[in-house]
């Protein structure tokens, strides 16, 4: 389940250039300190994951913590799934 | 109505004849007017058409316009509808800032009903579209090659064999933050006007209202260029502060053509930086937030600052932060403060 949701979110960062990269790693830094995304290109992976999971992030998370990895926000994306059944 | 790009149709369009018929080609001399006149205004632009890609382009520059349109979307199976999707998309605006122009009715009515935003002409009468763009004041007039600078970097970055962080060092991004002039109030005008993502409030400031900020001594006007290996990108941000108690961010706006670098942070932190070295006494920064509900990139920025929401209101929110701020700037950008 959460290697699926891993899949679907590299598709989401693909869609906008950010995984042209090949070595951004699930525990990768997204948002924070050395962090690959800034401001726009997180903004572009919140709607992208508002679009595929339904998931909210800045009302479920406003820390914003679940950015910080790949790894971290599947496991939210999860989370969040599993609250919502 | 802020217009940033103008999509165009071909056949019978910009010029009269189809392609494919390859006979009776000739350029439409009024939609070429307004192809110059927009160009010249800051307004950039792009194609639409369901055409062949070579034989279109090739002709497009025999006919010495091809040089207008950047990232064409000329596709015999692609609908209008999602060509005007991509072109949104990949230069970061939005549909309701977008001009379509068609001869087909048919083309225009599926447009206007999955894109309701954009605006729709018909060909054949440009002549609200032409009142418009002859209307408009103070447009970057270089921005065609602004964004052709930003298009040699997307092509750059999606070429290079390396990782994210290599290619943006890569870029020797030097990021000037200085005071604020007068000489700089049209072009800090035209962002209030035009920035829609990265802007706090999306209040649209007449140059005497920023103008305030250079001459009031209880207010402060920061500007930043960018320059990189593509070139010199010009003035690509502001921040406009207010002083008292507190340090007011009252607004800030950055340009998306520089999206995807950390510049907006790496402004910003610079910025309150120096407010703070300024007026050390003052212990907080406090920063107004309209929420766009098209896209949270203010806040998310903000965020990455340090800044907390402090109070919630229906259409605005407070976000605060001590000073001074715990940001580091990306080590891919070198910061001059002049």
């Amino acid at each position: 389940m959460k290697e699926k949701i891993i899949k679907e979110l590299y598709e989401i960062l693909n869609d906008f250039g950010l995984a042209n990269f090949g070595d951004i790693k699930t525990d990768a830094v997204l948002l924070g300190s050395g962090g690959i995304m800034d401001s726009l290109s997180a903004a572009q992976l919140i709607a992208g994951v508002e679009r595929c999971f339904g998931v909210d992030i800045i009302e479920g998370d406003p820390d914003l913590s679940c950015l910080e990895t790949i790894d971290a926000l599947a496991d939210y994306i999860l989370q969040s799934e599993r609250k919502m059944l | 109505m802020m217009l940033k790009c103008i999509v165009w149709d071909l056949d019978e369009t910009i010029w009269s004849g189809a392609l494919r018929n390859e006979q009776n080609i000739e350029l439409n001399k009024k939609a070429v007017e307004i192809i110059k006149l927009a160009d010249a205004s800051g307004i950039i632009q792009s194609i639409a058409s369901r055409n062949d890609y070579d034989a279109a382009t090739r002709l497009m520059t025999e006919l010495k316009i091809a040089h207008y349109f950047i990232y064409p979307q000329i596709d015999v199976n692609i609908s209008k509808v999602s060509s005007i999707r991509r072109i949104t998309e990949h230069f970061n605006i939005n549909t309701d800032a977008v001009a379509f122009v068609d001869d087909n009715p048919y083309e225009l009515y599926e447009v206007s009903r999955y894109l309701p935003e954009v605006y729709t002409y018909n060909a054949n009468d440009l002549s609200l579209l032409r009142e418009y763009i002859a209307g408009l004041k103070g447009g970057l007039e270089n921005r065609r090659e602004l964004m052709l600078m930003r298009e040699q970097r997307l092509n750059a970055e999606l070429k290079f064999k390396g990782s994210r962080e290599d290619f943006l060092k890569e870029c020797k991004m030097v990021l000037t933050v200085r005071d604020a002039c007068t000489n700089d109030l049209l072009r800090a005008k035209e962002l209030a006007s035009r920035a829609n993502r990265l802007n706090n409030t999306r209040q649209r400031l007449n140059t005497d209202e920023i103008g305030m900020y250079i001459s009031d001594s209880n207010k402060l006007m920061y500007v930043c260029e960018l320059e990189d290996i593509f070139g010199s990108h010009g003035i690509i941000g502001i921040c406009l502060l207010s002083i008292c108690e507190l340090l007011f961010i009252d607004l800030f706006c950055i340009s998306c053509r520089v999206e995807g670098r950390g510049i907006g942070a790496a402004f910003l932190n610079e910025t309150l930086h120096c407010a703070h070295r300024l007026n050390s006494g003052i212990k907080q920064a406090v920063c107004g937030y309209k929420p766009y509900e098209k896209d949270k990139s203010a806040y998310l920025l903000l965020k990455l600052l340090g800044f907390s929401v402090v109070n919630k209101g229906t259409d605005r929110v407070l976000m605060s932060s001590p000073l001074p701020v715990n940001c580091i700037t990306p080590e891919w950008i070198t910061v001059k403060m002049y």
